[in-house]
């Protein structure tokens, strides 16, 4: 899908304004509060660009244009509204105590209530959720689309340009750079909508020729829906979240930015949906070829019906959704290197300027290691479960409980973080090295006996099993008698 | 019009206009109120 001179020029001014804004504000940056969290300085209307942008990176977008050009409707009602339920608890409920106690980070709020070991449990968790394979995967697939040039490349070269500008100017300039990109992304999507969904005879014709893509459920296993259910309680401790709810000036900020920003989120989810779809409308109409890689169903027809011009923007939005996320989480891994792992270990703190410099040293090192992670595993789908499951089971139950539960005890955080990343860890090694690949599942399974009991288990169902035991384990660690407070 | 039809027709000038109208209430007040180093403004315990 190669675009003509001109859309390949938007594209290009697009990201030499991306490096722009980074390096206006690089002067402003001389402390590690103003680089991780911008100072706490963020208003409402940046917080809903830069919330928007982050959490709608390109892995949404390809997932959802897959499972919509596929399955339909169940998009919307089963991988995305559970989101909005938990976006809104936390920033109505959860931050409001959160934001009263100095903290930073998901954990420093684990090291406040339970000590050093939860906290680094929680970082290294926090750590292998935050390395934005998705989003770099995406962009080396969009360079060698709209440019031609080689995938690993377009890879590579994508990630220099986030990481330039975060580099420079630190959350301040991701937040600056996600509102160009959440306009970018927002508009263009609104106006491919409203010229594709008419191109394919709207919503009527579509429900003629899919009538099974309007099913809510869209013919799917109840176990799968309830996973990818439990997949949206991330959304309790995803980290870029939590970093601009810290960042924020007043907790007013957060509940004006969280109520509009699900519903934007709710209009994205809907027309990516719609758009999905009305690209399966358009190839069953003979209007446009049928997709090679389903994720790309959504961009092709965009791409299909969009004129000269808006294409560039719109590929430039593409661009967008990919870097809003790449830069966001670069910066997460590399305050969860530095702030939460190396600081509280090493024997002399780091001193403000330090902390500083090394937090840019380290986004380098999280840069390439997320391009080599890339590079070794061309599939990355599953690994989506797979890293909401470490930090859902390590991080979820002992942060809630630490402003929930009355005289929490210090070793409830201790085993509970502990068994929830080393279970996941163990179940996920378990069944790739002893199961095997069922083609019918389409995911690894294992089937043997355990303690004389016949058990089969489905990789991507570890959430379902482990978390319940995390839970039972933090309730016996806090029931039982004895432990400090 | 069914449901799927109106909210359809609903989400897409939600997400055109809306991010528009954030994006200009976040240029008047960036220009109004650029970022400074002033710290929260929350009551502190």
């Amino acid at each position: 899908m190669n675009i003509s001179l001109l859309d390949q020029t938007i594209v290009i001014v697009y990201f030499l304004g991306m490096i722009a804004i980074g390096a206006s504000v690089a002067s402003r940056i001389r402390s590690f509060d103003q680089f991780i969290i911008a100072g706490r300085q963020l208003s409402a209307p940046l917080l809903i660009c830069t919330l928007v942008s982050t959490y709608y990176g390109l892995g949404v977008l390809l997932a959802g244009s897959e499972i919509s050009y596929e399955s339909g409707v169940v998009n919307w009602f089963f991988d995305t509204a559970p989101a909005y339920l938990a976006a809104l608890f936390t920033g109505l409920v959860l931050t409001k105590k959160i934001r009263r106690h100095d903290v930073r980070s998901i954990p420093d709020i684990i090291y406040a209530h339970y000590g050093l070991v939860p906290r680094i449990f929680t970082a290294a968790a926090s750590f292998i959720y935050a390395l934005p394979a998705f989003s770099i995967i995406g962009i080396g697939g969009l360079f060698h689309a709209l440019f031609g040039i080689p995938f690993e490349w377009g890879l590579i070269f994508g990630s220099i340009i986030a990481l330039c500008y975060t580099l420079l100017g630190g959350l301040l300039a991701v937040a600056l750079t996600d509102a160009v990109q959440f306009l970018l992304m927002a508009s263009t999507l609104a106006i491919a909508a409203y010229l594709g969904l008419s191109q394919v005879g709207g919503i009527p014709e579509m429900q003629r020729l899919l009538p099974d893509h309007f099913e809510p459920t869209g013919g799917r296993p109840i176990a799968l829906l309830f996973v990818y259910g439990l997949t949206s309680l991330s959304v309790l401790i995803e980290p870029a979240f939590y970093q601009r709810i810290f960042a924020a000036r007043t907790h007013r900020d957060v509940v004006i930015a969280l109520s509009a920003g699900v519903v934007i989120w709710m209009s994205y989810d809907w027309v990516i949906t719609m758009l999905g779809i009305g690209a399966h409308a358009a190839v069953e109409q003979g209007l446009m070829p049928a997709p090679e890689h389903l994720d790309q169903a959504v961009s092709q027809f965009v791409l299909h019906v969009l004129p000269t011009g808006l294409k560039g923007l719109f590929a430039a939005g593409l661009m967008a959704a990919a870097m809003s996320t790449i830069d966001s989480y670069l910066l997460i891994c590399a305050s969860n290197i530095v702030y939460d792992i190396y600081q509280p270990l090493a024997k002399n703190k780091l001193n403000d300027r330090s902390l500083l410099l090394w937090t840019r040293v380290a986004m380098f090192f999280a840069t390439i290691a997320t391009i080599l992670l890339c590079l070794y595993f061309s599939n990355v789908e599953r690994l989506w479960i797979f890293i909401t499951a470490i930090l859902v089971c390590t991080a979820l139950v002992p942060t809630i409980a630490a402003y929930y539960w009355p005289n929490v005890k210090r070793r409830a955080g201790q085993i509970t973080t502990t068994v929830g990343f080393i279970l996941v860890l163990i179940y996920y090694a378990w069944v790739d090295l002893l199961g095997a690949w069922d083609e019918e599942e389409i995911a690894y399974i294992w089937r043997g006996d355990l303690f004389g009991f016949s058990l089969t288990l489905n990789q991507d169902y570890g959430i379902l099993y482990i978390l319940p035991l995390v839970i039972l384990t933090f309730l016996i660690a806090q029931l039982t008698p004895g432990g400090k407070k | 019009m069914n449901l799927y039809e109106l909210a359809t027709y609903i989400a897409i000038p939600l997400l055109g206009l809306g991010s528009l109208a954030v994006f200009i209430a976040f240029l008047l007040e960036f220009f109004r109120h650029p970022p400074d180093d002033s710290q929260s403004n929350d009551p502190q315990p």
